[in-house]
C-alpha cells in the first residue's frame, strides 16, 4: 500500500517529464523549420540575423579598416566549402568581423561545373556577384551554401536560384535586378578576377576552399590555409596578425 | 541514511553535469572552440542545433543541473520531485542532442557526450533518491 503511494508521484513526474521532453523536441524542431523555409521554401536558418548591421561593399563584408583580411576562395558547389561556411564562419564573424578586427573578401571559384559538366556554381556565383552590386553578395553566397545540394546533381535549379534571390528579403534589395544582372557580363570580370588571384597568390592547382590572411592594405600574404580547417586555425592566425 | 547518500550522489553528479555545461557556456559566450579530442565540439557548438530560439543548449543545460543541485540543498518533497524531473527532463533531450548529432551533423562533440554520460547515470540514482525515504520525512520532523 505504501509503496503504490510511493509509485504515484514518480509516474506523475516520469508522465511530466516525458511531457516536457516532447515539447522542448517540437520547439527545436519548430524553431529550425519555421526558420528554414522562410521564403520561396528556401533554408534560411539565422543568415540575416548573422550578417545584420555588418557592413557589406561588394564582395567585402565587415569594417573596412579592420587590421586584418581574410580572403575566402569557394566554390558554391563544393561541400567543404558549404561545411566551413556553416560550421566556422559564423564563429568567425561573431569573434572578430563584428567587432571591426577583421574583414572578409569572397572570391568566388567557378572550378566544379566543369569536373561535373553542371552550371550550378557558376549560376550561383552570377547571383551571389550581382548581388554584391547592391551589396548583399554574402546573403547570397551564405544562402547558397545553407542550401546546398550534392555537387553534381544540377541541384541550383531556376527555382532554387529564384528563391534564394527572393530570400535575401532585405530592405533595399532588389531580387529582381539581381537576377537579371546575373545573367549580364558585368559579372564576368569579377569571377575571372577572383580566379587569377587565386592562381597568382594560392597556386596553379588552387583548390577550394582556401584562404589568405593578409594586414588590410597590404598584398603580402602572411598565411594561407588550404581547406575547411578547423576553428582554431583560423583564430590562431587571425590573433597572431591581431597581436602584432 | 540512504536518503542522504542517494542525495550526495545526485548533488555530485548534477555538480559535474554543471561543471561541463559551465565550461560550456563559457566557450560560447567567449567564442572560442572547447578544448576537444576531436573536432566536433566546435563544429556541434557552432551548429544551428547549439541554440534553443536564441538561447544556448548549454546555458539551459547549466541551468537546469544548478536547478537539481539546488533540489538537493532545499529540504522539501516538492523540490525533490522538481529536481528529478530536471534529471529526467534532461536525459531525454540529451538523448536527442545526441541523435541530433549522430545523425544531423555527423560529428560527435565529446564534452557534449560527456554530459549525456552524466545524465544517462543521474536520471536512474535521481528516481532511486525519489523513492527512497527521508529519515526526518519518516519520523515526521523537519
Amino acid at each position: 500500500m505504501k509503496r503504490d503511494s510511493r509509485l504515484a508521484p514518480v509516474l506523475a513526474i516520469v508522465g511530466g517529464a516525458i511531457v516536457l521532453v516532447v515539447a522542448l523536441v517540437v520547439a527545436m524542431q519548430l524553431g529550425h523549420t519555421s526558420n528554414k523555409k522562410s521564403a520561396a521554401n528556401i533554408a534560411t536558418d539565422s543568415i540575416a540575423e548573422m550578417l545584420s548591421g555588418i557592413k557589406q561593399n561588394g564582395i567585402e563584408l565587415g569594417n573596412p579598416k579592420a587590421k586584418v583580411t581574410l580572403v575566402e576562395f569557394s566554390d558554391p558547389q563544393c561541400p567543404f566549402c558549404g561545411e566551413w561556411a556553416r560550421n566556422t564562419l559564423p564563429s568567425l564573424i561573431q569573434k572578430y568581423v563584428r567587432t571591426g578586427k577583421l574583414r572578409i573578401e569572397y572570391r568566388g571559384l567557378d572550378f566544379l561545373d566543369q569536373n561535373f559538366n553542371t552550371t550550378d556554381s557558376e549560376r550561383l556565383l552570377r547571383l551571389a556577384l550581382a548581388a554584391g552590386f547592391q551589396n548583399k553578395l554574402w546573403n547570397v553566397v551564405e544562402l547558397s551554401f545553407e542550401n546546398q545540394g550534392q555537387e553534381g546533381t544540377g541541384w541550383a535549379t531556376d527555382k532554387l536560384v529564384r528563391g534564394i534571390a527572393i530570400a535575401v528579403g532585405s530592405k533595399g534589395f532588389d531580387a529582381s535586378k539581381a537576377l537579371a544582372d546575373a545573367n549580364t557580363n558585368r559579372v564576368v570580370p569579377l569571377i575571372n578576377a577572383a580566379e587569377k588571384l587565386g592562381k597568382a597568390k594560392i597556386g596553379k592547382d588552387i583548390s577550394t576552399p582556401s584562404f589568405l590572411i593578409e594586414r588590410t592594405g597590404s598584398t603580402k600574404v602572411e598565411k594561407t590555409i588550404v581547406g575547411a580547417q578547423p576553428l582554431s586555425t583560423f583564430t590562431k592566425a587571425i590573433d597572431a596578425q591581431l597581436a602584432k | 541514511m540512504r536518503e542522504r547518500y542517494l542525495r550526495w550522489a545526485v548533488a555530485a553528479l548534477a555538480l559535474i553535469g554543471a561543471g561541463i555545461a559551465g565550461y560550456l557556456t563559457y566557450t560560447h559566450f567567449k567564442g572560442s572552440p572547447p578544448v576537444c579530442l576531436t573536432s566536433g565540439c566546435e563544429v556541434v557548438q557552432n551548429s544551428r542545433w547549439s541554440k534553443l530560439f536564441g538561447i544556448p543548449v548549454a546555458l539551459l543545460g547549466l541551468l537546469s543541473y544548478l536547478s537539481i543541485v539546488a533540489s538537493t540543498l532545499i529540504r522539501h518533497p516538492l523540490a525533490k520531485q522538481l529536481g528529478v524531473m530536471i534529471a529526467l527532463v534532461a536525459l531525454g533531450f540529451n538523448a536527442y542532442l545526441f541523435y541530433i548529432q549522430a545523425h544531423e551533423i555527423g560529428r560527435y562533440c565529446t564534452w557534449c557526450v560527456s554530459n549525456e554520460i552524466v545524465s544517462l547515470v543521474l536520471a536512474p540514482v535521481a528516481i532511486a533518491w525519489l523513492l527512497s525515504s527521508d529519515d526526518r520525512e519518516e519520523s515526521g520532523t523537519a
